[in-house]
């Protein structure tokens, strides 16, 4: 009959640490900072700067507001049927969007330039 | 009979032994309990650990018998992969283990390494051969399972292994 020495204890709380680490990998990615609003309508693409203020937007018969601030964007309001894009609520991330399928409009979160590279 | 006949043979009954470990595995309902896909509870690895300090080489043979046996008889071949990645990280694991710190642990840590490789292993290989992250969650949860049954395993043997080598000693094993 052997008895468990103190290093048994050490090795198997080390083990829990390792069990772990797989968790590290389920965590939310630290936000890529979002430098840009990118409008996309049937008439063409607009940039915005990530400062505190509304947009209009005038698109394939539909009206939509968003509201810009410096963390992010989100539809304030839109007359299109399904509200979906209101639903998706403030896009803070770069590589986030919003889309009214509806409206045809697509709302995109781009970093800066020295992130393109690396947006996908 | 000469050594390599006895050893053989030994090795042949270990390799019987620990598949019947694993088929028993297989007989009880252990994934209504925890339900975690893949998870085994390794009692074969009582088997493969208490040899480790007998011979390892015959720990290492009876491994590697026991896993293909296992596929063999109640697995497939992807099945097989997946549990050899187990298998040999958890061995090695051990066995690296036992060699760096033998005076200082006991069974009862080799064994929770074991549990815990050999589900890290696994899971390895299920994620390199079907690709995706969609794995990942499981990783935690059986990686921690693996460590449970390892203590009870680690001290089952710290237990009763002084007690099967005087009876394998009997038997002039
Ligand atoms: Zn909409």
């Amino acid at each position: 009959m052997k008895k468990a020495k103190p290093m048994d204890a050490v090795l198997i709380l080390l083990f829990v640490l390792v069990s772990l680490v797989p968790l590290t990998g389920l965590l939310p990615r630290p936000a890529q900072s979002a430098q840009i609003v990118r409008v996309t309508t049937p008439e063409g693409t607009e940039e915005y700067a990530l400062d505190d203020h509304t947009i209009a937007l005038d698109s394939h018969g539909y009206h939509l507001t968003l509201a810009v601030s410096a963390d992010g964007v989100q539809v304030t309001s839109s007359d299109c049927p399904d509200h979906t894009c209101m639903k998706t609520g403030k896009i803070t991330r770069a590589g986030n969007a919003i889309v009214c399928v509806p409206a045809h409009v697509r709302v995109d979160l781009v970093g800066g330039e020295g992130y393109d590279g690396i947006a996908g | 009979m000469g050594s390599r006949v006895r050893w053989m043979i030994g090795t042949a009954l270990f390799c019987v032994l620990a598949s019947g470990l694993s088929y028993l595995e297989f007989l009880l309902p252990i994934n209504a309990a925890v339900p975690i896909p893949g998870f085994k509870l390794g009692l074969s690895n009582a088997i493969v650990l208490f040899l480790l300090h007998r011979d390892r080489r015959q720990a290492f043979a009876v491994l590697l018998g026991k896993t293909a046996l296992t596929a063999l008889l109640f697995g497939g071949a992807t099945s097989f992969v997946f549990s050899l990645c187990g298998a040999l990280l958890s061995f090695f694991g051990m066995l690296a283990l036992d060699f760096l710190l033998a005076e200082h642990i006991t069974d009862l840590s080799l064994s929770c390494a074991g549990g815990v490789l050999h589900n890290l292993g696994q899971l390895c290989a299920a994620i390199a051969f079907m690709g995706g992250k969609a794995l990942l969650p499981y990783a935690t949860p059986l990686m921690l399972a693996g460590l449970c049954c390892g203590a009870v395993i680690g001290l089952f043997l710290n237990t009763f292994s002084e007690r099967m080598n005087g009876v394998l000693a009997k038997l002039r094993f």
